[in-house]
């Protein structure tokens, strides 16, 4: 049979047309023990992420929702001296209403009735008919027109001034510490998606330096048949994507089931008390774009950590 | 020669070019025009023979097409084309050196070095080999065989250089 070698190969001179998109692997990187974990490792970081990025999205918009509610309201209380019969505090309450009436941005001023203060403090003071003999507070809840403007000062000025012992509360105190703790919990759980993205990025540095000890002897004889550095990070970016693709979908499958499973069991608890799983629809989007970027990611990663470590060799 | 190492000082000419200074792209260039037969084969076990054979067309990035009909044709005239599929492990001495020599050659190198390339044939297969790279010669490609068989280079009407305790002499080919 060797007697049909020939020169006919040799001779040929058909030019050789490029490819720019034909995907083939020379390396068999899936032998590599540290590579193959890589989808395990890229799912794990894309559910832990996806979860704290849901956190941060819910807390953000936990802040705004409170934020908002809070701002449509102010609140008037009216202190009870001992001295003061109950008709004249009733009447300091219906002055104070008329009053909060008249200001320009109030849309509706209601007396919380005194059994409702006192189921307020209940938890407090307890449930006897002691509390029916305290001096409480009465207290006016004031909405605001939504497209109203009012001045505060003013308000409070006012109503300092014409009726004694009564007080404004804009909650403002008591929100800007809200916002700032919720601001906080944004910051923490940003901090802990950026551990996770360093932890991944890692992690792909070691699996791919893996590789290319693992595959030395291949990467070299690659390079001496005249394989460009780019053929070989080729040859790991595209095995990095596929796997981090892989490992991403079914990380953010599982984080996404996870959270619709909460979301399903908050709908069944008091909405008062759980607020918290109230995702908007941009929410879900947001979410799906974790395991694009982490694949992104492990691709750019193997790709820089592979040109690098080739520019030492050879 | 086949650039396996990055000359540290002095000069080192290749297809007129200084290849201590050339870009690192430039000598990936350079390699393509260099086919080596190793004596070792240095084959990738983990491909078939049709894979290792078509890796250099495929680093030049040929289409599908043209590696499949390159590939098989010189496979065909070396023999084995029965063992498209086969992994080189499983090929005895010669024909893993037939698949080298494929490799070596399908990317129609201007400079092809062969270093013991009859070395795990017998003398009939070995004649026939020579006689292939003589016609890669007449074709336009410089070969440069090493070997320690003396006759059988002997029999080639070619100029030789002999390395001998460390010397090298020029022994030009005189009819």
């Amino acid at each position: 049979m060797i007697n049909s070698i020939s020169t006919r190969a040799a001779s040929n001179s058909a030019p050789i047309a490029p490819n720019m998109f034909r995907v083939h692997r020379d390396l068999p990187l899936m032998r590599d023990p540290a590579i193959r974990i890589l989808p395990w490792i890229v799912g794990l970081m894309v559910y832990l992420a996806t979860m704290t990025l849901a956190g941060a999205l819910l807390v953000s918009g936990l802040a705004t929702q409170w934020s908002a509610g809070l701002t449509g309201t102010l609140t008037i209380y009216i202190a009870a001296t001992e001295d003061q019969t109950s008709h004249a505090l009733e009447t300091e309450v219906e002055n104070a209403i008329r009053l909060a009436l008249k200001t320009p941005g109030v849309a509706t001023a209601r007396a919380m009735p005194p059994d409702a203060v006192a189921a307020l403090l209940a938890p407090w003071l307890g449930a006897d008919a002691a509390i029916a003999e305290l001096p409480l507070p009465r207290i006016v809840d004031v909405r605001l027109a939504e497209d109203g403007e009012i001045d505060i000062a003013d308000f409070r000025r006012r109503l300092e001034a014409d009726i004694p012992g009564a007080g404004l509360d804009d909650h403002q105190l008591w929100r800007d510490r809200l916002v700032t703790f919720l601001r906080a919990i944004e910051a923490i759980a940003g901090v802990m998606v950026a551990l996770i993205g360093v932890t991944t990025l890692t992690m792909v540095v070691f699996a791919t330096r893996s590789g290319l000890a693992v595959h030395g002897d291949t990467i070299e004889i690659l390079h001496l048949i005249g394989a460009h550095d780019e053929y070989i990070a080729g040859q790991f970016q595209s095995q990095a994507l596929w796997l981090g693709l892989k490992g991403g979908a079914a990380g953010s499958a599982t984080g996404i089931g996870s959270l619709l499973g909460l979301a399903f069991a908050a709908t069944n608890l008091d909405s008062g008390l759980f607020p918290l799983f109230l995702f908007q629809p941009w929410h879900w989007p947001v979410l799906a774009t974790v395991p694009l970027i982490a694949a992104f990611i492990v691709r750019q990663t193997a790709r820089r950590t592979v040109l690098r470590a080739l520019d030492r060799m050879l | 020669m086949y650039l396996a190492h990055r000359p540290s000082r002095g000069v080192v000419k290749l297809f007129d070019r200084d290849v201590t200074t050339i870009q690192r792209k430039a000598r990936s260039e350079m390699r393509r025009k260099i086919g080596v037969i190793y004596q070792d084969f240095r084959l990738l076990d983990h491909l078939s023979v049709f894979d290792n054979v078509a890796l250099p067309l495929r680093i030049a990035g040929a289409g599908k097409n043209q590696i499949r009909t390159h590939v098989s044709e010189l496979l065909s005239w070396v023999g084995l084309d029965d063992c498209l599929d086969a992994s080189p492990s499983t090929l005895s001495g010669g024909e893993q050196q037939r698949v080298a020599i494929a490799r070596a050659v399908i990317g129609r190198p201007s400079l092809l070095l062969a270093d013991e390339p009859t070395g795990n044939v017998d003398d009939a297969i070995a004649v026939l080999l020579l006689y292939l790279f003589e016609e890669l010669n007449r074709t336009g490609t410089t070969v440069v065989i090493a070997t320690h068989n003396e006759a059988l280079v002997g029999r080639f009407k070619h100029d030789q250089l002999h390395l001998d305790q460390g010397g090298i002499e020029f022994r030009p080919y005189s009819a």
